[in-house]
């Protein structure tokens, strides 16, 4: 729709005319702020995670594990993309010098903040889960986003 | 093959020769150029329709549905760059 506008308007005797081709869409789902009534998973997501290197000490991971209060511990690599995550089950039964990478699960299913709310609320009600993974298109890391947060 | 090519060049070059476009042509940008022109003072529009506007656009996007495009033009500032979007690609 927007390259018909663009062209529209150069036709019109405009100029210059840019296209935002990726829109709206790549805009929210990057976490960038917007206006409107819209309800969205990034604004209920908790931003100040656990978050660890593949190579962080497992007695470490689970220190900021108490010190947050909530988990999981999140992995993510220098550019703060999701590698995975390590649970509290998994980092209590491991060494305490052993690597959160050793301990932590891969299949990490994530979610963007530009889904709405109160349907992926709904969806997690209907799989029996408590919280997800909020990241942005590129895979780096927003947050945790609880389900029960919905309705606080 | 090639007739098929040949045909394919030829089908394009005959809806743009059939059209008047005006001089130039729009630019495709992303989000980083976006930041920068708007940061300059290039006007944002979001050409869905007022519902889509209504529940999410980006800052400080004025709303002209593609529909009315022809009717509201002239409330934009011709002495500005324009910065249209939608919701994706299409």
């Amino acid at each position: 729709m927007s390259p018909r506008a663009a062209w529209r308007l150069e036709a019109a005797g405009f100029g210059p005319v840019y296209d935002y081709v990726a829109g709206k869409a790549d805009w929210l789902a990057a976490d960038l702020p917007f206006e409107g009534t819209a309800r969205l998973a990034g604004m209920f997501t908790r931003r100040g995670v656990a978050t660890a290197a593949e190579g962080t000490p497992v007695a470490e991971a689970l220190g900021l594990l108490d010190a947050q209060g909530f988990g999981p511990v999140l992995v993510v690599n220098e550019a703060g993309v999701v590698m995975g995550a390590a649970y509290r089950e998994g980092l209590a039964a491991a060494p305490g010098e052993a690597a959160v990478g050793t301990v932590m699960r891969f299949g990490v299913s994530t979610v963007r903040p530009s889904e709405d709310a109160a349907a992926l609320a709904h969806r997690m009600g209907d799989r029996q889960v408590t919280r997800v993974v909020v990241t942005r298109s590129d895979g780096t890391l927003i947050g945790l986003f609880f389900a029960e947060d919905m309705h606080a | 093959m090639s007739a098929g090519k040949g045909y394919l060049q030829t089908g394009c070059r005959g809806v743009t020769a059939s059209r008047d476009w005006g001089s130039s042509m729009p630019s495709q940008i992303g989000r980083d150029e976006l930041a920068t022109l708007t940061g300059q003072g290039a006007q944002l529009v979001e050409v869905l329709p007022t519902g889509d506007y209504d529940w999410a656009h980006l800052p400080r996007a004025v709303n002209v549905p593609l529909k009315e495009l022809g009717a509201r033009a002239g409330e934009l500032d011709r002495s500005r760059p324009v910065v249209v979007y939608c919701h994706d690609w299409y």
